[in-house]
């Protein structure tokens, strides 16, 4: 990252090889679209290269990248256009929407019915609020600990605990319950 | 599974730590708190298995695909924006500044070299201007005042500068 910092473009290549399915991971389970995962991704690389200048090893390099994820999730969530698709979105999550998922998935049973899952599994995150959905995807998949959540998402441990609680709730009431 | 019966006051403070129990994320004091609780009451004991049911369902059943030339797509645009960043003004304006006390000094000569100026050059470009074209110039304007030289108002006003004022 230092090697980035002073213009290194073969040290920055090789970091995105690195990373980039941990961002682009990060970002299609913020927002369950292939493509606009695939830009954001970009986006979020790019700022890598920009900021690394900026970049003091005194923190983690992983804190200091999802923190970047996080703020540019937390941007284009706030934008006009995606808080009124995913407002619209909310209403109908085991219903009729399509995520991108179903289109790539071969045709036995099984993996028709992880598909299924699946799309699942992402409409009922993308349901949630951004800092609950942040707050969860950096635990569930990224398995920070809550000090470090709270370090990313610019907040209190206990208030990434009550971030987690409400967010496992509403899970809870569309993923497992209507399973029962 | 039976009704679940309602919840006790120690239900309700367990409830409230039970996903940071889950997570590890709990003093040890709590955590012996906790497990104490679970020991004794079934309908705790089925929120945790339902938590852990929700985080199991978390799973990943589809991997998203990653676009093959991502890699490339970003280094590209890196390049891009590195050709741009050093035409962007606001990289290279701030570097062609000079600093502000060469910037005062600058000021300095420029008032000097301005004062010069119309010392010299000017003065004698003033001097050579003042002819007779100017003087008649300036006579013709004279002639839209309210009282041109030489006419009656003219020597009506002059007459009455001069007269003193009579008191009754």
């Amino acid at each position: 990252m230092l090697l980035v910092g002073e213009g290194d473009t073969f040290a920055f290549s090789c970091l995105v090889h690195r990373h980039q399915d941990t961002v682009f991971r990060f970002i299609y389970r913020f927002f369950g679209k292939e493509e606009e995962a695939n830009d954001l991704a970009q986006e979020v690389f790019l700022r890598i290269w920009r900021y690394s200048r900026k970049y003091k090893p005194t923190s983690q390099f992983s804190t200091w990248l999802y923190t970047l994820i996080a703020n540019v999730c937390k941007r284009e969530s706030r934008s006009l256009w995606r808080r009124n698709i995913s407002l619209i979105g909310s209403f109908w999550i085991s219903g009729s929407d399509v995520p991108e998922a179903t289109a790539h998935t071969p045709s036995p049973e099984d993996a028709a019915l992880h598909a299924e899952q699946s799309r699942l599994v992402l409409a009922a995150i993308e349901s949630l609020p951004p800092k609950q959905r942040l707050a969860l995807l950096l635990r569930r998949y990224e398995e920070l600990s809550y000090q470090e959540i709270s370090a990313i998402i610019g907040c209190s441990v206990s208030a990434v605990d009550s971030l987690l609680v409400r967010a496992k709730d509403q899970l809870q009431k569309k993923l497992v319950s209507p399973q029962k | 599974m039976g009704k679940p019966s309602p919840l006790t006051t120690d239900c309700t403070r367990v409830r409230t730590k039970l996903s940071a129990f889950e997570d590890g994320e709990v003093s040890p004091a709590w955590r012996a708190d906790i497990e104490a609780h679970l020991a004794k009451c079934s309908d705790c004991r089925q929120a945790l298995t339902d938590l852990r049911c929700l985080w199991r369902a978390l799973e990943d059943a589809v991997p998203p695909r990653l676009q093959p030339d991502f890699a490339q797509t970003v280094m590209s645009r890196m390049t891009e924006q590195s050709g741009l960043g050093l035409l962007n003004w606001r990289h290279v304006f701030p570097a062609m500044l000079p600093a502000p006390a060469t910037m005062a000094i600058l000021v300095v000569f420029g008032l000097f070299i301005g004062g010069w100026m119309g010392q010299t050059v000017m003065k004698d470009r003033l001097m050579t201007t003042t002819s007779q074209e100017q003087v008649a110039t300036l006579a013709a304007m004279d002639a839209f005042a309210p009282t041109p030289r030489g006419s009656l108002a003219e020597g009506y006003l002059l007459l009455v500068s001069i007269t003193p004022l009579v008191k009754p």
